[in-house]
């Protein structure tokens, strides 16, 4: 979907089109900025910018505050209208999908077709502002380049024709799995451009990144790839689950930042209950103010699914923590993962816990988080629910 | 500018044999508003209830309508008047 969070909020707000738009927090709050409107990338205002970089830029920009009830609504609607033309819809994020067609389309010709009618069906149901650009290619990288190739409201083929071409035209960063980090290091061996890395021999970048890594690599520069759509009807089951928050003002108060770990441990039981996953590896992790990072990470000889277990681990560890700048952002998660873990704990007080969390759950998920909840957190608010870490819930 | 407004109103509606709620009109301060387009409808649940907000246009004024299927009760949630 084009500027997705944006163009919804022009879509539903008719007096923001035209206009430069960006969804994010409250202005003046330490948010950054989720989506732009293409009026506003014109003006080269990106997602990832701070409030004061965007007014710099533009002075009149206007903030919008995100709805993420909208958005979810609205992308279970699109991915609705693409199963309507395959059973194969893998959900990549809350507003990007793939779409295996090789059951239904025969030529390319019929898959540009399907591809028509499936832009026609996005605006009719979400509305006449709300585009999507499609790219359409052999397999998932060259498929989700070519749907950046044409913004907004794009419909890009990649073949054999041109594919040499689309590859040497692009930079490493255009790649999908391609960030900066690995982009600098790639810089650092004397890769600079994906015609480079074409030639970089694949035992070197094996060397340099692993087997899994070198091997993917190799394969990206010349346009292969062979992982498969995965239907959103065989979740992937996921490696870590956890959460991550933003504290109102930085701070070196560790009764705050416990306090939000606390709530950060107990909506990520809630979350490993929910997907019947256990785990034995925790990490507690922080941004200081300079936004480096910070955090301890310990593995238990147990798995562990309930909030208040995780909390008395990760507290443990904090307690005797010092910190040495104050703290922006505080973030949990817990991985080495195990499914319909069983085993009833030794003591008394804990299988007593164990037995009433499922009815705290379902509580808290007919009523709203924290409807029941620890005493220590009886003063807390909501934390705000995420707009990423989109999930597909019935 | 944008107000959040967050007051119940009394609201007329067609139900549709589709299936689709349209508001036709409403009041707000001493005033009957028109519908003169609904530009998106979107459902969420709030506590136990579940609500349907329309974003809607009177002429070139936004407003947000919500109603929550627990209390059979409509809210002006945000207006902005041209």
């Amino acid at each position: 979907m084009d500027s997705y969070f944006a163009t919804v909020e022009q879509q539903a707000r008719p007096y923001l089109r035209g206009k430069p738009v960006v969804v994010s927090g409250k202005e003046g709050s330490r948010s950054v900025i989720v989506a732009s409107s293409r009026e506003a990338k014109r003006l080269g205002i990106k997602t990832g910018m701070l409030h004061f970089e965007a007014r710099s830029i533009f002075k009149d920009i206007i903030f919008v505050e995100p709805d993420g009830a909208k958005y979810v609504y609205l992308t279970k609607l699109f991915i609705e209208i693409f199963k309507k033309f395959t059973e194969v819809v893998e959900v990549f994020s809350i507003d990007e999908a793939f779409l295996d067609m090789s059951g239904h389309c025969k030529t390319v010709e019929q898959a540009i077709c399907s591809a028509e009618k499936i832009k026609q069906e996005v605006q009719r149901q979400l509305g006449s502002w709300v585009t999507c650009s499609i790219g359409i290619a052999e397999n998932k990288l060259l498929s989700k380049l070519a749907s950046n190739m044409n913004k907004p409201d794009g419909l890009f083929l990649i073949d054999e024709h041109n594919k040499n071409s689309v590859l040497k035209k692009i930079k490493l960063t255009d790649f999908c799995g391609i960030g900066r980090r690995i982009e600098k290091r790639l810089e650092a061996l004397g890769v600079q451009s994906v015609e480079r890395l074409s030639e970089y021999p694949l035992a070197a970048l094996i060397n340099e990144f692993g087997p899994h890594s070198g091997k993917k690599l190799f394969g990206m520069s010349r346009g292969e790839d062979d992982e498969p759509v995965v239907s959103y009807l065989k979740e992937i089951e996921p490696k870590s689950v956890g959460r991550a928050h933003t504290m109102k003002e930085n701070t070196y108060d560790k009764e705050k930042i416990l306090l939000t770990i606390l709530h950060l441990c107990d909506a990520t039981g809630r979350e490993l209950r929910r997907k019947k996953l256990a785990g034995k590896t925790i990490v507690i992790y922080w941004r200081y103010n300079d936004f480096t990072y910070g955090g301890t990470r310990k593995t238990f000889k147990g798995y562990v699914s309930s909030g208040m277990n995780l909390y008395k681990l990760s507290k443990s560890h904090i307690e005797k923590y010092s910190f040495p700048k104050s703290v922006r952002l505080v973030g949990v998660h817990v991985s080495n993962l195990v499914k319909n873990y069983k085993q009833l704990p030794l003591w008394e007080d804990e299988r007593k816990m164990l037995k009433v969390l499922p009815y705290l759950d379902k509580i808290n998920d007919e009523y709203g988080e924290l409807t029941i909840k620890p005493a220590f957190l009886l003063k807390q608010k909501r934390l705000r629910n995420k707009v990423g870490g989109f999930k597909i819930r019935d | 500018m944008l107000e959040q407004v967050n007051e119940k109103i009394d609201v007329l509606v067609a139900f549709r044999k589709k299936g689709e709620v349209l508001p036709l009109s409403f009041d707000w301060d001493n005033r009957k508003y028109c519908v003169n387009k609904v530009n998106l409808v979107h459902s969420e649940k709030k506590g136990s209830n579940k609500w349907y907000h329309f974003s809607v246009s009177s002429n070139e004024s936004y407003f947000k309508l919500g109603f929550d299927t627990g209390n059979h009760a409509w809210v002006l949630e945000e207006a902005y008047l041209a």
